[in-house]
């Protein structure tokens, strides 16, 4: 399947930090696991079953793809855990989390402008 | 995962969850979820206990909701249709229409629904309901899981169930020879010489177990090397200096060194080559000795290997194909019995009977004697959980009465009376599901504190765990105990008319409860309460007669310190070594004596309540009267240093203790234990008996010829029985003569020391450095006090009155508070009649009696099934019971009172309460 990334816009905010966690390069459960709990700061913790349900789900959507378990071999990674199966994002998934992401930041962009949140120049 | 972790209860009850993920939830993916459980867990325990734990429970909890989640996905893409099942109302919109699978997940569903809401409702009900039954469950699973592991599991062995033991203790080398050559319905026969041995070297001396092999040992029981090599036939043939050494050897002695192989290591004075390291996992039977440390070929000195009174070998051997235990038995007794026949001075006992070996399965001679005591626990284990299904069934009764009017308005919006019913269950097996969790919670700790506490003679502990068979059984167990619970309640709302609930203005209706089976459930716990009662009673009875039981020696002040001296250490030749020995022996003793502190000090080869296991100190001997005599009485005979029998505080009846001169007293002086003297009264031919002091005295000085080589020997005294294994063992013919004549070349020894004061821990440190003065190489692991020793011979029977008198008193309270419960409620729905009786001028103690005598009915009535119950279950007790019969009428009776006094103290409040009922205000309430 192919889908039109807009067709699955607004994502939920845990595919979202999946499909993020994932845009650094492959990688297996227990390492997303950490990954949404650091690019979260500690708000998300995603436990095994649930994680799993989502990637079965954002594989269905052809987010995701399963590589195996030697399948970061081929991406040239390093560190690389045999017993471990490793998932990755397809060209559909990065698409998808790009127009998640240019999404937010229009709203980012909405609230700053309504003076929610203080301007990105403004934090420095 | 590592094999440990796939064996985690967590990890276990993760996996079991995952199962129940639909099938579109490929194996791979349920792999991956696993694994990262285990993964995470794994991070979660670097970070402590409680992290681990908050982890788990997450995981478990998300991880159930994903479940509950896929599920509902899954159906609801089988149906293909993405209807939303509104659901305002809690009562069912279609009740009598045929139901689809989807309709019944629905329904299902809202069930559970309902009943949380009615445990919100009311949560004491719920909470009291799965207290209890988390009680039951923990008891029933905790002993089923020591009883499934210890008695039900095959030895961890190949082909263990064909694996035999030769029981009746050790056997002479020339025995097993035979046995080895000739028989066919066993084979690879195989023995082991294990005992304690010095093992010497750099480090300080160790007083380890030592098994010397021969046969195929190590193949019978599958063992495998982790280094190197086991020992072979080679070895075995050619007595060669080899040994295996135990994993936990290498590790700890040797910090698991690898360049140890081909090393030279020195076990009592001689040199062994190691040739392998033992694989960790390797169990000894423990029929033959668990804790062996190093195993070594067989080489006996040529007067062991052709004596027929040298008990030392253990022997196994595996069942040749297709033979029964029973037709090998045979030809061991055919055997037996021809060597009996060439061997008449040694293979027949007193009496002139061959001596006889029995067969036993390995299995059954390694949990010999726990069995019966194992089943009883777990009997009792069940009664607990049986008294606490009733409990809860008289509950939910009371509970379903109560929701008699709600059930009656949902009937009346139209769902059926099965649906009902089924309501009921659900709430009853979702209460016992909770239960059960918590319970299976608690038996973990409870196998954890059996184990812990145990005083460590139950066979096979190591192979004790909560593992899947015993978690089923506990799940159908909880089930089991969810649907009888319920059952009560659903058939009382389908029996109802509910109609009629809904009409009447009050809760229910008078008289019903002879037919709600309430005091059913009350008389049963009475009952089985009684019976538990009982056992632990006859139990703690028993306990108490063996307290009392005179051990025969003075057990205060009485040190006891277990030695080895290393043979081959000694020095010199090998000539005269017994010599030697005897005069390490008395430096001992004078290097001890000299310590202000010690009043005196001897050494025999085992001292009292020193499990020596099977009776491998012993030494056995015939003794006549007169030469060429067939009918010689046979006795087990202690070789003792002077002043032994004194030193222990023995009660000598007459003549005198074995004293300095005895070393070189011709005819060597002899002392015999009571039981020994009646022997020799009758061997003699004098009147009396071994009661009669007279009698005993007039053996004093009279010779007696011991052994085969009648070497003549003098009674010089009757001391009355020392008790050697425990307090509950039967007397035994025993004699005991000169240590420095008879201590032989065996550097077996026992001290033991009278002291002055108390065992301090400057006093041990003392006593150690006294021996070290005699020799530094003499390992001394324990000083020990007998009166500490004696206590422990009491641990066991102790340990299990406590677990049974635990459950009794469980139990007892479970049905106090049921007796309690069921009379509060009828008085409550009797309210109105109290009302009447009072407004008619019944007088407060009359209502008062009226409520006590309902009840103390019930509990007598609980008195006479208990009674049954007791009768037919205290027969199992019986081998457990020392010096107090099963029906004895002290214990029973004051069981019987004490329930009886807790069941009416339970029913006063309730009567109490009903007493108190202000008429006016009651009726016009009504």
């Amino acid at each position: 399947m192919s889908p039109n990334a807009e067709e699955l816009l607004p994502m939920s905010p845990r595919d979202y930090l999946i499909l993020l966690g994932l845009s650094a390069g492959p990688s297996h459960g227990y390492g997303l696991i950490g990954e949404i709990e650091s690019l979260s700061e500690g708000a998300t913790s995603m436990d095994p079953a649930n994680l799993y349900r989502a990637i079965k789900r954002l594989k269905r959507d052809g987010l995701v793809e399963d590589l195996g378990r030697r399948g970061v071999e081929a991406t040239g990674g390093t560190d690389v855990d045999t017993r471990r199966r490793y998932y990755g994002l397809t060209e559909a998934g990065r698409g998808a989390v790009a127009a998640e992401s240019l999404r937010l930041e229009r709203l980012t962009r909405v609230a700053r402008e309504r003076l929610l949140v203080p301007s990105a120049e403004g934090t420095r | 995962m590592t094999s440990r972790e796939s064996r985690n209860l967590s990890v276990r009850l993760y996996q079991w969850l995952v199962s129940f993920l639909p099938d579109d939830f490929d194996a791979d993916l349920r792999r991956d979820t696993i694994e990262t459980f285990v993964d995470i867990r794994r991070a979660a325990r670097r970070r402590g206990r409680f992290a681990s734990l908050r982890v788990t429970v997450g995981s478990l909890w998300h991880g159930a909701g994903a479940v509950l989640a896929e599920r509902r996905e899954a159906n609801h893409a089988l149906r293909a249709t993405s209807s939303i099942s509104a659901e305002v109302c809690t009562v069912e919109h279609h009740p009598r229409r045929n139901t689809t699978p989807g309709d019944l997940m629905d329904s299902l569903r809202h069930d559970l629904q309902t009943a949380l809401r009615a445990f919100r409702h009311r949560p004491g009900f719920a909470l009291a309901s799965v207290v209890i039954m988390a009680l039951g469950i923990a008891a029933a699973t905790t002993l089923f899981s020591v009883v499934d592991d210890v008695l039900l599991q095959p030895l961890p062995y190949p082909d263990s169930e064909r694996i035999v033991y030769f029981d009746e203790g050790s056997h002479p080398i020339p025995l097993f020879e035979i046995w080895h050559d000739d028989m066919a319905s066993v084979e690879d026969l195989a023995a082991a010489f294990t005992r304690y041995q010095v093992l010497t070297g750099e480090q300080e001396p160790a007083r380890i177990q030592t098994a010397r092999l021969r046969g195929d040992f190590f193949e019978l029981f599958g063992a495998k090397p982790a280094k190197g090599r086991l020992l072979q036939a080679q070895d075995f043939d050619e007595r060669a200096r080899v040994a295996v050494i135990s994993h936990r050897l290498w590790r700890t002695r040797w910090g698991s060194d690898e360049g140890l192989l081909g090393q030279t290591i020195s076990v009592d004075g001689e040199d062994f080559t190691v040739v392998g390291v033992m694989a960790p996992d390797f169990q000894m039977p423990e029929a033959v000795d668990e804790e062996i440390e190093i195993w070594m070929p067989l080489d006996p000195g040529p007067e062991m290997a052709h004596s027929w009174n040298y008990y030392v070998l253990e022997v196994v051997g595996r069942l040749a194909e297709g033979v029964t235990l029973s037709a090998a038995q045979d030809e061991v007794r055919a055997i037996d019995l021809r060597v009996a026949e060439e061997h008449p001075e040694e293979r027949n006992d007193r009496e002139g009977n061959p001596q006889l070996t029995p067969l036993v399965g390995l299995h059954e001679a390694t949990v010999f004697g726990s069995t019966e005591r194992l089943w009883v626990l777990l009997g009792a284990g069940f009664a607990v959980l049986l008294v606490g299904c009733a409990n809860v069934a008289g509950l939910s009764l009371a509970r379903g009465q109560e929701r008699l009017r709600d059930l009656a308005v949902r009937e009346a919006l139209g769902a059926g009376k099965l649906r009902l019913a089924r309501q009921l269950l659900i709430e009853s097996v979702l209460l016992s599901l909770a239960g059960g969790a918590a319970g299976i919670a608690l038996a973990q700790a409870g196998v954890k504190g059996f184990l812990a506490l145990q005083p460590g003679d139950l066979p096979r502990l190591h192979e004790v765990s909560l593992d899947p068979r015993v978690l089923t059984l506990a799940l159908l167990a909880t089930v089991a105990c969810g649907l009888l619970c319920g059952t009560a309640p659903a058939l009382q709302a389908a029996r109802s008319d509910l109609e009629r609930v809904l009409r009447s203005d009050t809760s229910g209706t008078a008289g019903r409860d002879r037919r709600s089976g309430r005091p059913l459930f009350v008389i049963f716990e009475v009952a089985l309460s009684l019976m538990l009662l009982t056992g632990a009673g006859l139990l703690a009875h028993s306990l108490l007669l063996q307290y009392r039981q005179p051990a025969g020696i003075d057990t205060e002040r009485l040190v006891r310190i277990p030695l080895q001296l290393p043979e081959n250490t000694i020095g010199g030749a090998e000539e005269d070594l017994a010599g030697r020995i005897a005069q390490r022996t008395n430096r001992l003793i004078e290097s001890l004596e000299a310590l202000p502190e010690v009043d005196s000090a001897a050494v025999t080869w085992a001292a009292p309540f020193t499990y020596f296991g099977r009776g491998r100190c012993c030494w056995r001997t015939v003794f006549a009267a007169e030469p060429d005599t067939d009918d010689k009485p046979r006795s087990m005979v202690h070789p003792v240093t002077a002043g032994f029998l004194g030193t222990l505080g023995a009660d000598l009846l007459v003549g005198r203790d074995l004293d300095e001169r005895d070393g070189e007293l011709e005819p060597p002086p002899l002392i015999v234990n009571r039981h020994m003297a009646g022997e020799l009264l009758s061997e003699f031919g004098l009147p009396g008996s071994a009661e009669d002091a007279q009698a005993l005295a007039s053996l004093l000085g009279r010779q007696v010829l011991r052994g085969s080589d009648e070497e003549a020997m003098q009674i010089v005294g009757v001391v009355d029985h020392i008790y050697e294994w425990g307090p509950t063992e039967e007397t035994e013919p025993v004699s005991y003569v000169s240590y420095e004549r008879f201590g032989g070349e065996i550097g077996l020894a026992s001290v033991v020391v009278r002291i002055r004061t108390n065992l301090q821990a400057n006093l041990v440190e003392r006593l150690r450095q006294a021996i070290w003065q005699v020799d530094p190489r003499i390992p001394v692991p324990v000083v020990e006090s007998m009166d500490e020793r004696r206590r422990d011979a009491f641990a066991e029977p102790r340990f299990y009155s406590v677990i049974l008198a635990l459950f009794a008193g469980v139990s007892l309270l479970l049905a106090a508070a049921g007796l309690y419960a069921t009379l509060h409620y009828t008085v409550t729905r009797r309210r109105c009649e109290m009302g009447i009786r009072m407004a008619l001028g019944a007088r407060h103690r009359e209502v008062v009696r009226l409520v006590l005598r309902q009840g103390f009915g019930w509990l007598v009535a609980g008195l006479a099934l208990g009674w049954v119950f007791t009768a037919i279950s205290a027969r199992v007790l019986q081998s457990q019971l020392f010096g107090v019969g099963v029906t004895d009428p002290w214990t029973v009776g004051t069981v019987s009172l004490v329930l009886l006094l807790s069941g009416l103290a339970a029913c006063w409040i309730p009567a109490r309460s009903a007493a108190r009922v202000d008429p006016v205000k009651t009726l016009r309430a009504d």
